[in-house]
């Protein structure tokens, strides 16, 4: 997929999250905000939570973009950095919008060192570990467009519902409903099945 | 309805989804046992070298410099006149007239003495007298007095006047080189600015 064409979606997918984010305070202060304003008042404790709270949503975002191998080190890559970064955020209710930012930012900077070091080949860094039949069927996930393959990845790897998806990453429920339907209706016809026929 | 199982696993389960749930689950987040530990403020990151706050401390502190040697010129000017009249009344000087008399020993009430050294502080500081300090310091006693009989009042009013244009050319190159510093220093933090605005993740 070219640049242009990811830099894109990635404008798209920020304009639905500032949306959302600016519906926030209309309503009452979700969980995850009142956590985010403990951490800033310098409770660790809150911002495990957030961890456990977010971790599979950073997870599933980096894991449609960089290799099953690296994604690990990166959860942890993006969740030090919004621990430094989050006295910058202006919503604490928008901590989830933000920290998808920041996890796809993640992955984009993942390639561009990758390039400016050096090219390894593709099944060089593939743990044997990893199944088969699972790393077929995420590397055909990952040939969709950016939005669809980060949605259902959430769905369909870290097993998030719809309105999970909507919640975690600030983008709208009707966005991400499309996307799973799209992205499904593709996916299928990829993989051949029957349903798409 | 199928589609609501693909929507938020209500309904009727479809078969495929599930089955691709099935597989894919298998890549899907584990916690680690040991997750990496927090720095120790949220507030806390790695500073550049020449940061904003770096560049302006850095001027303050130059700039304190420069007030204080600027200070300490402009006093050693006007103490030199003092010493320079004490040089005068050394015996053996030849002296057609004085040039700076030493001030008239204070007499009257308290608010005059106070004028007075006020008035003589004054004076000294925009005519002060010829001669530094350091060269009386620095002659030897044999030396003084044959220096003395062939300097004449032009002369310690040359040596003054050459002290003081050595001081106001000290002078003007630490202004240069405090401007060029501002300079440079601006030309840093507009760079920082620069890289940050390019770079925001937030």
């Amino acid at each position: 997929m070219s640049e242009a064409g990811t830099a894109g979606e990635l404008l798209l997918m920020t304009s639905v999250s500032r949306t959302a984010a600016a519906a926030q305070p209309a309503r009452e202060k979700s969980p995850e905000a009142l956590l985010v304003e403990a951490v800033r008042n310098g409770d660790r404790d809150a911002f495990g939570r957030l961890y456990d709270l977010y971790a599979p949503m950073v997870h599933g975002i980096l894991l449609a973009r960089v290799p099953f191998d690296e994604v690990d080190d990166l959860v942890q890559d993006v969740f030090l950095m919004a621990f430094k970064r989050i006295h910058t955020l202006r919503e604490a209710g928008a901590f989830g919008g933000w920290l998808a930012m920041i996890a796809r930012n993640r992955a984009v900077d993942f390639y561009r060192r990758q390039r400016e070091t050096e090219e390894l080949p593709e099944n060089l860094a593939r743990r044997a570990s990893v199944d088969t039949e699972a790393a077929e069927a995420l590397s055909l996930i990952r040939t969709l467009p950016d939005a669809y393959r980060e949605t259902l990845v959430l769905r369909l790897v870290e097993g998030m519902t719809g309105p999970e998806i909507a919640e975690r990453t600030g983008l709208t429920p009707a966005s991400v409903r499309v996307n799973l339907h799209r992205g499904m209706k593709m996916l299928r016809e990829k993989l051949g099945m029957e349903s798409a026929r | 309805m199928k589609e609501d199982y693909l929507w938020d696993k209500s309904g009727e389960t479809d078969a495929e989804i599930a089955e691709l749930e099935q597989t894919l689950g298998r890549l899907r987040y584990k916690r680690p046992t040991q997750p990496q530990p927090l720095p120790t403020t949220s507030r806390t990151r790695l500073r550049p070298l020449f940061s904003p706050a770096f560049a302006i401390a850095a001027t303050l502190v130059i700039l304190l410099l420069a007030g204080g040697l600027w200070l300490g010129l402009r006093r050693a000017n006007n103490t030199g006149g003092r010493d320079a009249a004490a040089v005068d009344k050394t015996p053996g000087i030849s002296q057609p007239a004085p040039v700076v008399s030493g001030p008239p020993p204070p007499t009257g009430t308290v608010k005059q003495i106070g004028d007075n050294v006020a008035e003589r502080e004054i004076k000294e500081s925009i005519n002060p007298s010829p001669l530094p300090r350091r060269i009386i310091h620095r002659v030897p006693n044999e030396q003084r007095q044959t220096l003395a009989q062939a300097q004449t009042v032009n002369n310690a009013r040359r040596i003054r006047r050459e002290e003081i244009a050595r001081g106001q050319e000290a002078k003007a190159q630490l202004i240069k080189a405090l401007l060029i510093t501002s300079d440079k220093l601006n030309e840093v933090q507009k760079k920082i600015q620069g890289t940050q605005e390019r770079n925001p993740i937030s």
